[in-house]
């Protein structure tokens, strides 16, 4: 479903991403792994319009949206939930909620949206009203990707969401996202420093070292490769 | 007593007036945090256009609507062509750009107009209330002016509150790049931002213009209360900006009535120190941790 050839991004002299290729296929999750600083935010930031590519090509569906803005991309059908959350603070868990909604054209399903992301995240629930800087790391990780997929996204780009998380917690995301993707069809690009959660949920892993994909294999087959593991994952 | 009820009332008046602009102000620094100096140049060329249609027959509603329309289109022109280019760029670019545009309003003003004052008819009468036999400072005038600068800032409230559009302003100017990410046009809401500012400031130079006459210096003293308003309020704060206005258009009418009309610059001043002595970030101001 998502194709990207040759990608390359530079900040100034940096090449944080060094021609990578990489095919997501639709209704699966593939996790990229790799240190801190080995281009997985960028690729994610590049899919989603943040960040503009010096050369290569991403097409979703066929369809080439390399140099969009984000405003459009996530109109195409790719939600992004970023680094850090992108929680907004000072509004409340429904209008964070509402926002991921906007960009739709049908309102009133928008509604229905709400409905439906507070049956999947029951303890948004009883926190609709409150803002969103009073909950916690996990609840704040829920509502990032309950907004995200407001937009009815086909593709869900993840980037860190283990970051910072109690286990069991990240047991409760890992279920979710098995959920998403085996009742909704939902296809799932994650980014993850923490290797073993992500090989865990993900059909497929690509791992990337200083701006170059050096490994992409199923997930299986990845977490038995003694050289990848040790050389780039530490496990 | 009497006098008291007076400046209380005049202090009232004059204080929806600053936060008005206060209010311009907030709207403009939340959404593309800028200062807006040219604020006051701004709502000096949009009182002239109204001043225009009134000398040439124009009823004061089809002059105050002339106004806001005015405001709306120059609030959005001056966000599109002159501050894009200075977005997320250093502070001091946009200071000198709306410093700019404040020099070259008030030049073109100038011009066009000449510098004599001209005096601006008021909407309703200006002969005080009488309660009880005596006849109150506060005029039918003054009252419209309070309930229409309350009306719109509630109108603006609402708007802010409970509209998509609202929301979608709010998310552009608390987070940007996760706007952006869900679909909100950040640009689009940032001209919206400059255009709502600038009809409300234009809105606040036609509600002064009968006291302070209209020439392209005349606002200055105002800006720099509403400005001062502003601050108080926290700069990033709406209703800041109200409680500042209201606030200071108070404490300078007592001041100016009890103390002498020639301290009330040194007033606002004190004022200024004072809220920002006790609260560094305003009163409505979130204090916000800085690394060092």
């Amino acid at each position: 479903m998502l194709d990207i050839a040759g990608l390359t991004v530079e900040y100034g002299a940096i090449r944080a991403l060094d021609s990578v290729d990489l095919t997501v296929a639709e209704g699966s999750i593939t996790a990229v792994l790799g240190a801190n600083g080995a281009g997985k935010s960028t690729l994610l930031r590049t899919i989603s319009g943040l960040v503009g590519a010096a050369a290569g090509t991403i097409r979703l569906l066929d369809r080439k949206i390399t140099g969009r803005s984000p405003e459009d991309v996530v109109r195409q059908g790719i939600a992004h939930v970023p680094e850090g959350r992108g929680m907004i603070d000072e509004l409340t868990v429904d209008e964070n909620l509402r926002l991921g909604g906007l960009c739709r054209v049908d309102r009133t399903r928008a509604r229905d949206g709400i409905a439906r992301m507070l049956t999947l995240f029951p303890q948004l629930a009883s926190a609709r009203n409150r803002r969103a800087e009073t909950l916690s790391g996990g609840e704040r990780q829920m509502l990032a990707i309950a907004r995200a997929l407001m937009s009815r996204p086909r593709l869900l780009l993840l980037d860190e969401p283990s970051l910072g998380l109690a286990p069991r917690v990240i047991a409760d995301i890992v279920r979710t996202l098995r959920q998403l993707r085996d009742d909704d069809g939902l296809t799932i690009l994650l980014v993850e420093q923490n290797a073993a959660t992500a090989l865990s949920v993900a059909d497929r892993a690509v791992v990337l070292n200083l701006g170059r994909k050096v490994a992409d294999d199923n997930a299986n087959s990845l977490a038995a490769d003694d050289r990848v593991r040790h050389a780039y994952l530490g496990m | 007593m009497v006098q008291f009820i007076d400046l209380t009332l005049a202090g009232l008046s004059a204080g929806v007036v600053y936060a008005a602009i206060g209010l311009a102000l907030v709207l403009i620094w939340r959404a593309t945090r800028i200062v807006n100096f040219a604020q006051g140049g701004m709502l000096m060329i949009t009182t002239f256009l109204a001043y225009t249609v009134i000398s040439d027959g124009g009823s004061y509603w089809l002059a105050l609507a002339v106004a806001i329309a005015a405001g709306l289109v120059l609030g959005a022109v001056v966000e599109r062509v002159l501050i894009r280019p200075v977005e997320n760029k250093p502070p001091l670019n946009a200071v000198v750009v709306t410093f700019g545009l404040l020099v070259l309003l008030q030049g073109v003003a100038g011009m066009v107009f000449g510098g004599t004052p001209r005096s601006y008819p008021p909407a309703f009468g200006i002969r005080g209330f009488m309660v009880s036999g005596r006849r109150l400072l506060f005029t039918p005038n003054d009252l419209w002016v309070v309930l229409v600068v309350l009306a719109v800032m509630a109108g603006l409230a609402a708007v802010f509150r409970w509209t998509p559009l609202g929301l979608k302003m709010r998310s552009a100017a608390f987070a940007p790049e996760v706007a952006r990410l869900l679909g909100v046009r950040v640009g689009r809401m940032f001209t919206v931002g400059w255009a709502l500012a600038a009809a409300v400031g234009a809105l606040a130079g036609v509600l002064i213009a009968p006291d302070t006459f209209v020439s392209p210096n005349a606002f200055d003293a105002t800006l720099v209360f509403g400005f001062t308003a502003a601050v108080i309020g926290g700069l990033d704060s709406p209703p800041g900006a109200v409680v500042g206005g209201v606030s200071l258009g108070l404490v300078l009418s007592y001041v100016s009535g009890y103390l002498g009309s020639d301290v009330v610059g040194l007033g606002a001043l004190v004022v200024l120190v004072i809220v920002l002595m006790v609260r560094p970030n305003g009163l409505f101001g979130h204090a916000t941790g800085r690394r060092v």
